[in-house]
This record gives structure tokens, C-alpha cells and sequence, in this order.
């Protein structure tokens, strides 16, 4: 339930944003995040980003969320709510 | 700093060895519980070295008279549950949100949709269920305030949210406790920062080290706990700079301080741990559902052979309780850990219960 993913933001308009992770876009809060801009990556938790992260940090995540994309019958678990619009 | 593989499991060895006796880490994250289920570490990992699967979801700690209130308030036709996805499972007194066929119940994937619920329904009362630690809470405390801005009479919130290191302390000051370590969670400590750890440090000597998700971050973390156990000097450090940082997230804590305080709430198989949960400060009475509704809070029964509570505290393991795997399964979960996919249960059910360590 604590599981933030990396994403960068696309579209700022004050605290609303657009995050993007791995082709995956949807709106974000940067609320809590008041110096992100345009272009950064953050880590994102319920809809809201929770801090900066770092380039190298962000890849290292996408990259293991993409080895755990397997077949719907096969998702592993724990991952298969894996919150694209943020989760709890 | 993260390890190679290699390093991490040689530097394991070698303080294991030097520590020499048994030891017992435990992980305060339901996330890390499942991605070291997922990683294969739990069989990986030097014989005197046991991993303990604490009260680190969210979902699991959250005490059965919480889901009893939901279960009253979706009784009446004005109410519209605003939820995460991970409640509608959790049994209560006289079953769940989702084995009651309870309509009025939307799943949102955030407290700002939440709050669009309530604008969009002008004639229903939105009662957000308001779950999760340090790493939620925030988000809870900007819909309130979002609410306050759109000047909205029907959105309010039923505050469950839990507070980490209170219930590291409370695990630490019990009688019975085998922890001789903890792995701190990744993302609560982006908010609260490593530093909230160690007053747990300086009281009780045991190591705190926040570790990342990742295996290597895990394994990383591991190796440094027992670099300081061989070392018999136990401090805060964190394998993930990277985001965690000493301070955390300010702006997320002001708005905790601004919105919340902490009391000494009910959690689910801990019982009342002091100030360790939060509620809303009184000047926001109007956005919480207890006092909105004129509910009072009364502890659930536990469920009859159900062991949550044991496994929350790392005192047993999940095959120990006899219900594991034979009528508490993850299709018809009895009890808590084996509903969330986050739970201990739920992870040894479905990573190989046979794949225990020794203790």
C-alpha cells in the first residue's frame, strides 16, 4: 500500500499534473512536492508526488516493474493492484 | 549504498558469523514483505538469519470496529464510501464491503478523487475511508483542505491512519519480543526521514536501516543491520538516499501537524498503541465521520482462531496458525494479513509456505 512509482511530469498547471511512467500517463497532485517543475521525476503515491527522484533511481524501478509484467493469469502478487492511477 | 549480489550475501555471512547466534530482523512494510517473498531472499539468506513480517500494511493493522462503523454508515442512503481498492475485502463483525454486495461504495485511487466524488454528488455525504501510514495521510490532509477551498458540507473522512514508529516502540516495549533488528520502510520514511527513527535507536539499541524496494536495495539493507549487530553499534542509515533524506518531506508533515494529531488508537492484533494513530484536530470536526455520525469507537472481537495479531507482531509465522491455507486462504481470507495482498499470510500463502527459514 506504500508502494510509490517513479513517473515525470508532463503537464504542470499549479499543483495539477500529468505524470508519465513508462508510456503510462495520468493526472497527479504535486502538492506535497511545491518545487517540482515541467520535466522532473517523482515519485508518486495515491495520486499525489512525494518527492524528486533521481534518473538513475526512476530507471532501476521502470525496469523492474517491466520484468514483472507477465501474462494477466500470471501477475505476480502483491504487484497486480500496482497503482497506475496511484493507489492506496 | 546498494551492494552487488555477491557483496551482499558475503558481508552477510561474515557478520552472521561474527554475531554468532541467531537473529531476528523484522520488515515494517507490507511492500518489502512481498517483494522479499518475491526475490526469493527469504531462502537465500545465511541460516542464523530470520526475517519477521511486521505490522507494515496498512490494511492489516486497521482494527475490525473500523470496518463495523463502515459497515453502519453504508447503511444509510444518504452515504457514498469513498475507499482505496484494498478495504472493500477486510472482513468486519458480519462480513465485508465486497461479500455484502454493498453498492454504494466507490474505489478511488486517490483522496482528490474523493473529493470529486463528493462534488459530483451533491446529495449524498462522501465518507472518505481514510487509511494508511505516513505516505497516505498527506494526501488525506490535502483533500481535507481541498474540501475547505470548495466550501463542500458533504465530504468527510473516516480516519484510520497509523503512525510507524509508535508501533515499532510499542513492539519493542512488549514483553515477549524476538526483534533484534528493524528494516524501515522506503516510502513512509520519504515523508517522515530517516531521523524519525532514532529515538527507537537510542531507547531500545536496536538498528534502523530503510531500505529501498528493490532486492538488491533489500539485500543492501540486510547486510548493513548485521554489519551493525556484529558490531554491537546499532544506529539510523539508509541504503536509499536516493530519496529518502534525514528531514523527509516537510511540507507532507506541516500538513499532517496542520490537520491531524496523534492519539492512542486501536490497531488491529496490537491492541492501543500510544499515539499511534491520528485523528482529525478538533477544528475539523465537521470533516470527520465519527463525530459527523455521533460514533463512538468500540474495539472488535477478534475472529475465533484467526492468529493476525501474532503474525503483525512477528511471534509466529503464518503456517503456525491453523487456519493458514486450510480455511483462510486469499479466495475466502478470514483474517486480515491473508486479505491484503500486502499481508504475511497472503505473501507466504502464495510465494511457498514450505519455504520457511529456520529460527
Amino acid at each position: 500500500m506504500c508502494l510509490a512509482i517513479p513517473a515525470r511530469i508532463v503537464q504542470l498547471d499549479g499543483d495539477h499534473a500529468i505524470a508519465d511512467a513508462m508510456g503510462n500517463r495520468w493526472p497527479i497532485r504535486t502538492t506535497l512536492t511545491p518545487e517540482v517543475r515541467l520535466g522532473d521525476l517523482v515519485l508518486v503515491h495515491a495520486g499525489y508526488s512525494i518527492s524528486t527522484v533521481e534518473e538513475e533511481e526512476a530507471k532501476e524501478t521502470w525496469e523492474l516493474l517491466k520484468q514483472i509484467q507477465t501474462p494477466a493469469d500470471k501477475i505476480p502478487s502483491g504487484f497486480e493492484d500496482l497503482p497506475m492511477g496511484g493507489g492506496a | 549504498m546498494t551492494l552487488d549480489l555477491q557483496t551482499a550475501f558475503a558481508r552477510m555471512n561474515e557478520y552472521c558469523g561474527k554475531i554468532g547466534r541467531p537473529i531476528q530482523v523484522m520488515e515494517v512494510c507490507g511492500t518489502h514483505t512481498v517483494s522479499i517473498f518475491r526475490g526469493g531472499i527469504r531462502t537465500l539468506l545465511p541460516t542464523a538469519f530470520k526475517l519477521l513480517s511486521g505490522p507494515g500494511c496498512p490494511v492489516c493493522v486497521t482494527d475490525q470496529s473500523y470496518i463495523d462503523v463502515v459497515l453502519k454508515l453504508v447503511q444509510r442512503p444518504d452515504i457514498l464510501i469513498a475507499t482505496y481498492g484494498d478495504m472493500i475485502r477486510v472482513p468486519g463483525s458480519a462480513g465485508s464491503l465486497e461479500t455484502l454486495g454493498i453498492r454504494s461504495v466507490q474505489v478511488v485511487v486517490s483522496s482528490d478523487d474523493a473529493v470529486q466524488l463528493a462534488r459530483k454528488n451533491p446529495k449524498k455525504i462522501v465518507v472518505f475511508l481514510a487509511v494508511g501510514f505516513e505516505t497516505t495521510a498527506p494526501a488525506t490532509a490535502v483533500a481535507i483542505a481541498e474540501a475547505e477551498r470548495l466550501e463542500l458540507d458533504n465530504f468527510c473522512i473516516l480516519c484510520g491512519h497509523k503512525l510507524v514508529v509508535p508501533a515499532m516502540n510499542a513492539l519493542l516495549g512488549g514483553m515477549n519480543h524476538r526483534i533484534d533488528a528493524f528494516l524501515c520502510p522506503g516510502h513512509v520514511s520519504v515523508i517522515i526521514g530517516s531521523d524519525a527513527y532514532r529515538p527507537v535507536v537510542e531507547r531500545f539499541g536496536v538498528p534502523c536501516v530503510v531500505a529501498g524496494f528493490e532486492p538488491l536495495q533489500i539485500l543492501s539493507g540486510l547486510a548493513e543491520i548485521c554489519q551493525q549487530l556484529a558490531d554491537k553499534r546499532p544506529r539510523v542509515a539508509s541504503v536509499y538516499q536516493a530519496v529518502v533524506t534525514p528531514q523527509g518531506n516537510r511540507t507532507a508533515q506541516n500538513l499532517l501537524t496542520q490537520y491531524f494529531e496523534p492519539y492512542d488508537g486501536l490497531w488491529r492484533g496490537l491492541g492501543r498503541i500510544s499515539m499511534g494513530s491520528l485523528r482529525l484536530r478538533s477544528e475539523f470536526r465537521e470533516y470527520d465521520a465519527m463525530a459527523r455520525f455521533g460514533i463512538e469507537e468500540v474495539p472488535g472481537k477478534e475472529m475465533p482462531g484467526c492468529r493476525c495479531g501474532q503474525v503483525l507482531c512477528g511471534l509466529i509465522d503464518p503456517p503456525e496458525c491453523a487456519m493458514f491455507a486450510k480455511v483462510c486462504n486469499p479466495d475466502t481470507p478470514i483474517g486480515p494479513c491473508m486479505v491484503s495482498s500486502e499481508g504475511a499470510c497472503s505473501a507466504w500463502y502464495k510465494y511457498g509456505h514450505s519455504r520457511s527459514n529456520p529460527s
